[in-house]
């Protein structure tokens, strides 16, 4: 009786890694996103930016090693940059900005209410295609 | 009896020789779809990943990417696309990156692209916070406004003719009643 049950545990072992498994292998075929590591993050000026430093000011944050790209908007007073999570941290942009112009700069925070909220922007960061990532990496294919 | 015979099977002969003579014309040509003319199929180099990409699907990319530092620089829109700006964890894909991804596959479904899919929420279901919890409040004409005018900019940043961009920014005033639910 206690061999048949411990026959059966196995079985049913067998049967869910090879249901993960195949989960993973149709799940997890696709391409690596482009610029999965690139982070995107906002600074926000104490007031609109005065044409000539929005130059110095980009001009600053794209000598930053690991920054991608930047925008400014100068009416609204703002500034969006990309950088790769792996060689920067946002920062170390703030003090370039700083460095930059005389008007004040700080880090836009996401409020707690923003962050869970607006685009469906979940997809791989989803604690399922993580779980599936996650096998595909053990089990390369 | 004979002679009508006659006359009918050369009068069918004749419905015969027309038809066919108007199978031979030339088809009429399809109007190219906004993916094509964005550069279609056209396989070139992706600077992204090394490998190769549709032409179409890299510039609507490009766009797509332009469109949204606009997008998140705007205050108009920080409530929708905040989350845009939340930092991940290193190992993590950024929101940014998912984010480019579905609106690339959105962009190139809806211009007409044949070899990629659209698997996301419908417009409706996607801006409907009843359906979409994500989504904390229904959007105003003129967020969607900002949103367009954003588009349009990361366009004209990447130097897409002025027609073109006019094609873009009709297909978006047709999903305006999809997204502004008020």
């Amino acid at each position: 009786m206690a061999k048949h049950s411990k026959r059966s545990l196995l079985t049913a072992s067998a049967l869910a890694i090879g249901m993960a498994l195949f989960f993973a292998l149709a799940l997890n075929r696709q391409q690596p996103l482009p610029h999965a590591q690139v982070q995107m993050s906002r600074i926000d000026f104490a007031a609109p930016l005065p044409g000539p430093d929005v130059q110095a000011v980009r001009g600053a944050v794209m000598q930053v090693p690991g920054v991608k790209h930047c925008y400014v908007n100068p009416e609204a007073g703002t500034l969006t940059f990309s950088y790769d999570l792996r060689e920067q941290e946002r920062g170390a942009v703030l003090t370039a900005v700083q460095q930059s112009t005389a008007v004040g700069a700080h880090l836009f925070e996401v409020p707690a209410s923003m962050a869970a909220s607006g685009c469906p922007v979940t997809g791989p960061n989803a604690p399922l295609s993580k779980a599936i990532a996650l096998v595909g990496q053990v089990w390369p294919f | 009896m004979n002679t009508r015979l006659l006359i009918l099977l050369l009068g069918m002969a004749c419905l015969t020789f027309t038809a066919c003579d108007n199978d031979d014309e030339e088809p009429m040509m399809a109007e190219d779809t906004l993916y094509q003319k964005l550069g279609g199929t056209n396989m070139v180099a992706d600077p992204a990943t090394g490998g190769m990409i549709e032409q179409g699907r890299l510039g609507l990319r490009s766009v797509v990417d332009s469109s949204i530092f606009v997008i998140a620089a705007d205050p108009v829109l920080s409530p929708y696309f905040a989350s845009l700006l939340s930092e991940v964890g290193n190992g993590n894909t950024t929101n940014l990156a998912v984010l480019s991804e579905n609106l690339t596959d959105f962009f190139c479904v809806a211009t007409g692209a044949e070899n990629y899919t659209y698997d996301g929420m419908d417009m409706v279901s996607a801006h409907d916070p009843a359906q979409n919890p994500r989504m904390a409040q229904k959007s105003t004409d003129a967020a969607y406004d900002a949103f367009v005018a954003a588009v349009a900019e990361g366009a004209m940043q990447n130097n897409v003719p002025e027609d073109l961009i006019g094609e873009v920014g009709a297909l978006l005033e047709t999903l305006r009643a999809d997204v502004v639910q008020q």
